[in-house]
């Protein structure tokens, strides 16, 4: 299928007294039409800031240097505020961690909605009531008609999450950036919101780009997930080609990590002081336990390793023949 | 639904208000005789003989214990009787009918114009960090808190009065020449205004233009910077940013963060109102405007009991009133709020 967003090459930096830190690095990703995508990575590794650099709301100190983001075939870093206005929580919808902080406190959550869809289409106050209680049974809040007066503080987690979906899914969305949904909600609560975002995607035909450090929640919702380490991506391929073996040592590390925060046996290998990524080669060098001499010297390109996969490190094809132990 | 949980939250504070008063007053009572010099010699003079002093003290109940005394303090406020003024001679009540109109004037159009020009301009600067307008208000904020405000009282009657003749000299609230207003409310320009008293309502607001003036430029920086920053804070916070990833249109966003900054912004109107109760005492000196401030000074240089107390008594319920308003505004605006 045709990507509807292409990402090339996007370098976003952080101005700090120091002069500029990069924060994603050249960045090209493809999400296709209706797919769902899974991006992993350490906190730090530029997710958050790719998913608000798609949406435009990248405010200074950061500064988006180079590259394009294209939407629909429409370069979005060239796009006027208004039509871009348009794009947001239109075609392209963000859902937040910590939902609650992210709804206005001191407006009722039916007003907020209301809001939401007016701000993209004319309607008529009571048109929109009606939308809002409509789209808050689609995302299963009981007795949508009296909970329109409710704040968000009269809400469990769990509740604004699925008033920010309403929000998210209230008009033709193409592409659904999720990013990090489990954060502050349990674990039956978040599998519930993960279930009812995934399955309204699914039936409106929504990509998911869902960013999450929860391997778990990538291998079940995700078709394909990107690795990201230092603002890049340094892997890129099917879930169920990734579980079964990684063709990046980073990646290798995240899946034994996330083996051994559930308590596995023979994760005992534990990922060491998180040394900073390296100025000159491969950046992930000083935590790699398959580096050699070469690793030094040649930055990695990311490039295709297998059928639909792509990773960026020099011993991809012999950590994908299982040859490298550590 | 809404209001009747605001009226019962009202009511409950307003009972605990005369508990607080009698309080403050007998505080204020015990204090007050507390403070060096004897107010017996204010009455009989620095000449009398020690049987003329003894013989005052006694009619004036002063020879009698505190306690004593305080219960007859009570038992006269019931009847609306707060006592006689030694310095002025009169009722303290019929004092503080003529100047407490003039503080609270100056107060009103002080504050008034300190929110109108000190939230949009905080409000503005906040929004579009850059240009001519926000160095222009970062310098008027380094400058006012560093000025003192009969200084520059002083400066604007030089230039303004004295240089170009544009507004009247600090000759108090009313020109001399020109009747004072029926009184209704004692603020003259609203009572000139009902009364259609034309002559009068120019001459009081010409008076009010340059201690408003300068009570605003000084004071109205604590509005701007307190707007300033909880709108800057309000538009970095989450839902803010939410309200812009969700398509919400620039109008709208601010009025979001603005709706969230509400609530700093009226305390420090809360506590801009209550300063300048006492806080203009030097402006209302230097414009002879006849205020509470000033009578205030005036009672406890001259050991004045009676009005001290009512001066005191007064400004404890006007500040208890304005953080009761400015408690109902935060109810009205936060529904987290129980």
């Amino acid at each position: 299928m045709a990507p509807i967003l292409e990402l090339r090459e996007l370098s976003v930096s952080y101005e700090t007294q120091g002069g500029a830190r990069a924060v994603l690095s050249k960045l090209s990703l493809d999400v296709s039409a209706g797919e769902a995508l899974g991006i992993v990575g350490e906190s730090g590794s530029g997710k958050t800031v790719l998913v608000r650099s798609i949406l435009g709301l990248l405010d200074p100190p950061f500064r988006t240097d180079h590259g394009t983001v294209v939407f629909e075939g429409r370069d979005l870093r060239q796009l006027d505020e208004q039509s871009f206005r348009q794009l947001r929580g239109g075609s392209i919808a963000l859902t937040t961690p910590e939902p609650r902080k992210h709804l206005n406190p001191l407006i009722s959550i039916g007003r907020q909605i209301v809001n939401v869809l007016r701000a993209h289409q004319t309607l008529a106050e009571q048109a929109a009531r009606t939308r809002t209680i409509e789209l808050l049974r689609a995302v299963g809040i009981p007795d949508p008609e009296r909970r329109l007066a409710a704040y968000p503080h009269e809400l469990s987690g769990g509740m604004c999450q699925r008033v920010i979906i309403a929000m998210a899914l209230a008009h033709q969305t193409k592409l659904l950036l999720v990013d990090e949904p489990t954060a502050g909600l349990d674990v039956t609560i978040s599998r519930q919101i993960l279930d009812l975002m995934h399955e309204l995607a699914v039936s409106h035909g929504t990509a998911l780009m869902l960013v999450s450090r929860d391997l778990g929640v990538v291998a079940h919702y995700c078709r394909r997930v990107a690795v990201m380490y230092d603002g890049r991506i340094v892997e890129d391929a099917p879930v169920e080609a990734f579980f079964a073996g990684p063709a990046h040592p980073y990646s290798r590390q995240l899946l034994r990590a996330a083996a051994a925060s559930r308590g596995k046996r023979g994760a005992e290998k534990r990922v060491d002081a998180l040394a900073e990524p390296a100025r000159t080669g491969c950046p992930f060098r000083p935590r790699c336990p398959v580096a050699v001499a070469a690793c030094a010297t040649a930055v990695p390109a990311l490039q295709q390793v297998a059928a639909g996969r792509r990773a960026r490190c020099l011993r991809a094809e012999a950590l994908l023949r299982q040859e490298l132990a550590a | 639904m809404s209001s009747v949980r605001l009226l019962k939250y009202a009511s409950r504070r307003l009972a605990l208000l005369p508990v607080q008063l009698l309080l403050v007053s007998l505080i204020v009572f015990v204090l007050v005789r507390q403070m060096p010099g004897d107010p017996t010699f204010l009455y009989t003079g620095p000449f009398a003989t020690t049987e003329r002093v003894a013989e005052v003290r006694k009619q004036l109940g002063l020879d009698e214990p505190t306690y004593v005394q305080y219960v007859r303090y009570l038992e006269r406020i019931a009847y609306g009787d707060f006592g006689l003024s030694m310095r002025t001679s009169q009722p303290v009540v019929a004092d503080l009918r003529q100047r407490l109109p003039a503080t609270m004037e100056l107060i009103l159009y002080a504050v008034v114009f300190s929110v109108l020009i000190g939230v949009p301009l905080g409000v503005y600067t906040a929004i579009r960090s850059k240009g001519a307008l926000n160095r222009g208000v970062f310098v008027y904020g380094m400058t006012s808190g560093a000025l003192p405000d009969f200084w520059f009282a002083l400066v604007a009657i030089f230039i303004f009065f004295y240089k170009l003749h544009w507004l009247p000299g600090p000759i108090g609230r009313i020109d001399l020449l020109i009747s004072k207003p029926q009184n209704i409310s004692g603020l003259y320009t609203v009572d000139a205004l009902l009364t259609g008293n034309w002559p009068a309502l120019a001459s009081a607001s010409g008076q009010l233009v340059l201690p408003v003036a300068t009570l605003v430029f000084i004071y109205m920086s604590l509005v701007l910077k307190n707007t300033r920053s909880a709108m800057e804070d309000m538009l970095r916070s989450e839902f803010v940013t939410y309200a812009r990833a969700a398509g919400l249109p620039r109008l709208m966003q601010w009025r979001y963060a603005l709706r969230n900054a509400m609530p700093p912004i009226i305390t420090v109107t809360g506590i801009l109102t209550w300063f300048l109760l006492g806080g203009a005492v030097l402006v209302e000196t230097v414009f002879a405007w006849g205020g509470l401030g000033q009578y205030a000074v005036q009672s406890v240089v001259n050991s004045d009991y009676a009005a001290l107390q009512a001066v005191v008594l007064f400004s404890a319920v006007f500040t208890m009133v304005i953080f009761l308003l400015v408690d109902l505004a935060y109810f009205l605006i936060d529904p987290r709020i129980k």
